[in-house]
């Protein structure tokens, strides 16, 4: 039967099953090398059209199983079958199409495997059918021309409306679950609940509504008082984690640590980053002792991938994509112990930016390295703060001192 | 018809009566057995027809009495799923889902029917042959004259064999060449079916009613055999005279009382 109901609208499916890909192409969908949800949060904003789209679809199908043969009060199959049947092949195509697009945006940043983190993306499931449910029901009652555009409308005014940005969409639990610290945060779980007993509840709702309407039952009235709390229930959880951080700090007690080799530091990374510590401390010793070699003054005895409270001058936070090389490595110890970017003077950025490279090609990046490129946003090598790093490589180390210590200062001074 | 003895399916209304919101009477007040084979159910406009069968169809929600089914030994209340299951209604004006193929039509209301899916296919060719509409399985409805649009709702109210079988006005704006097909196709259908067929065309009450039951303002007026609704009227008339004014005859006297 579905196959029947699918082949209906096909167009629709296809729209579903593509307009994640389209995003994708568009750099919409964009994955950075990230551990656990901040994959997820990364693809987060490509959710809002392809709920749209899934919304739009379910209330077409409504519409048009409204015009059949027979009556959904008459029917043998009971109204949560045929809504669950049709609104099935959307949901599916809707969910199918993220995850190729989030797959293939995680595989493109070469993440293994290139899964999201599911927990997470259920809750994407659970919205998406709640959507698909009402839509389909909207569709069911009103003219195609009217529901179709109404429910667009709807889940747009729903994704944007502060009250769902804010507290329960799942949307903006991931959104705020940044990239950067993703790895030293965990979701708080009334965070992860609120979306699922709001989708849960929505369901329950639409559904007890369309029974009372078309299977009136002895229960009837306390169904749809059930699902009418239940929702209720999804709405006041925002109010649990209202004020509160949607992420909290994770227990640093998980950090794996390993020491260095060469001298007494100590690399420390959280578990889903066990199999980058080696590599970690292979290019954290190399880089630190390059700088040593040129007399920069840069020798923390902690290094981890824990936030790390300011001022604490022996140890350094450091963030990397899994599988580091050199240049990420020397990247993230340079953006370590440099002051952090977004406090200097607009002024200051190029001298940053050329002090960051300087570091990281001085710690033994390759010039051509992809990390380098990124950080810098350069095109291509040949672009000023590159060029001026490696003409700077190319004097004397006593020079070279000098230079990074002016400029340094300067960084210091001008970034609070 | 059936005789009296063999009688083994009724469809029973006790004091069943409906009234449309913001109206002070009731549309439809009745009390009375139907039983199977092919009752006609004769009426002015308003008088009922439509109502009594949605009703029975479960289309409208029933606001007083109640309709069961006794069929095959087992009586079966008209809020049950398995009522539901045994009964078929003929909309006056049918309805299809947009885009969708005649074949797939058939499978769908088969599948709603509460057939499974394979049964629901094996039913879409086999009453796509029943009503001469094969050649036509891959057309969309829209493409149907009103003809095989009558007939295509007729095949999706009986695909799944249903033992009663609700048609209103199934033969309204065809024409005599169409009623004559629908007439045979009907005459083919189970004869051991409840079969209520709601019309204002006369002319082959003869040919197809075993019952006539004649509805008034709400009120059953008359309920009998054809035989007996045509003795209402001059025995020498031509039949299609005979059979307007037994109609006249029923309803006056019934509206007398």
């Amino acid at each position: 039967m579905s196959a029947i109901l699918g082949r209906l609208n096909a167009g629709w499916y296809a729209i579903l099953l593509c307009f994640p890909l389209t995003l994708l192409l568009q750099d919409s969908v964009q994955a950075r090398l990230t551990y656990r949800e901040g994959q997820t949060a990364l693809l987060s904003e490509s959710v809002f059209p392809t709920l749209i789209v899934i919304a739009m679809t379910a209330a077409w199908e409504g519409g048009r199983l409204a015009g059949g043969p027979v009556s959904m009060r008459s029917a043998v199959r009971s109204p949560l079958a045929v809504v669950g049947l049709s609104t099935a092949p959307g949901v599916v195509s809707g969910v199918a199409g993220h995850l190729a697009a989030t797959m293939l945006s995680l595989s493109d940043a070469k993440v293994a495997p290139p899964l999201p983190s599911l927990r997470l993306y259920l809750g994407f499931v659970v919205v998406a059918w709640s959507v698909a449910v009402i839509s389909w029901l909207v569709g069911y009652a009103l003219d195609t021309v009217i529901s179709v555009p109404l429910m667009a409308g709807a889940v747009y005014l729903g994704m944007i409306w502060p009250l769902f940005t804010g507290r329960i969409a799942f949307r903006s639990l991931l959104a705020e679950h940044s990239s950067c610290c993703s790895i030293a945060q965990e979701v708080d779980w009334r965070a992860v609940l609120a979306p699922f007993v709001f989708g849960v509840g929505l369901v329950g709702v639409g559904l007890a509504i369309a029974m009372w309407v078309w299977r009136p039952m002895r229960w009837s009235g306390l169904m749809v008082a059930v699902a009418v709390l239940v929702f209720a229930g999804g709405l006041a959880m925002p109010a649990l984690i209202a004020n509160r951080d949607q992420v909290q700090a994770r227990d640093m007690d998980a950090l794996v640590c390993k020491q260095s080799s060469s001298s007494s530091r100590l690399y420390c990374v959280w578990p889903e980053q066990d199999a980058d510590l080696d590599a970690l401390v292979r290019e954290g010793d190399a880089t630190l002792n390059a700088w040593a070699t040129l007399g920069l003054p840069f020798a923390p005895e902690t290094i981890t991938t824990a936030t790390m409270t300011s001022g604490d001058q022996d140890a350094v936070a450091v963030a990397f994509r899994p599988q580091p090389g050199r240049g990420d490595i020397a990247i993230a110890l340079a953006t370590a112990v440099l002051p952090e970017p977004y406090t200097c003077r607009d002024d200051l950025m190029g001298s940053y930016v050329t002090l960051m490279v300087w570091l990281a090609l001085a710690g033994g990046a390759s010039p051509g390295d992809r990390a380098i490129a990124q950080f810098a946003g350069m095109g291509s090598a040949s672009s000023g703060p590159l060029a001026v790093a490696q003409a700077r490589l190319a004097q004397a180390a006593e020079l070279q001192r000098t230079w990074f210590e002016q400029e340094y200062a300067q960084l210091r001074a001008g970034c609070a | 018809m059936a005789g009296k003895a063999e009688v083994s399916a009724y469809l029973d209304l006790r004091e069943v009566s409906y009234r449309y919101r913001r109206s002070a009477d009731d549309v439809l007040a009745i009390t009375h057995t139907f039983i199977q084979g092919r009752t006609i159910l004769l009426g002015p406009n308003g008088a009922g027809k439509s109502t009594l069968l949605q009703l029975c169809a479960n289309r409208i929600r029933l606001q007083h009495g109640a309709i069961s089914l006794r069929a095959e030994g087992r009586i079966l209340q008209s809020t049950t799923q398995a009522y539901r299951a045994s009964v078929g209604f003929m909309p006056q004006h049918p309805t299809f889902v947009r885009g969708m193929s005649v074949h797939d039509q058939l499978v769908y209301a088969g599948w709603l029917a509460g057939l499974s899916e394979a049964n629901a296919h094996r039913q879409a060719t086999n009453w796509l042959e029943r009503t001469n509409l094969a050649r036509h399985a891959g057309k969309r409805c829209s493409d149907l004259s009103g003809g095989m649009q009558r007939r295509l709702a007729f095949a999706a109210a009986a695909i799944a064999e249903p033992s009663v079988l609700l048609l209103d006005e199934p033969t309204v704006g065809l024409d005599p060449h169409e009623r004559s097909t629908f007439r045979e196709i009907l005459m083919d259908y189970n004869d051991e079916a409840i079969v209520l067929i709601s019309t204002h065309q006369i002319d082959d009450l003869d040919l197809l009613a075993d019952e006539i039951a004649v509805l008034a303002e709400g009120r059953l007026v008359f309920s009998g055999e054809a035989s007996a609704f045509l003795g209402l009227a001059d025995p020498d008339l031509p039949v299609l005279a005979r059979a307007e004014r037994a109609y006249a005859a029923a309803i006056r006297r019934g509206l007398a009382v």
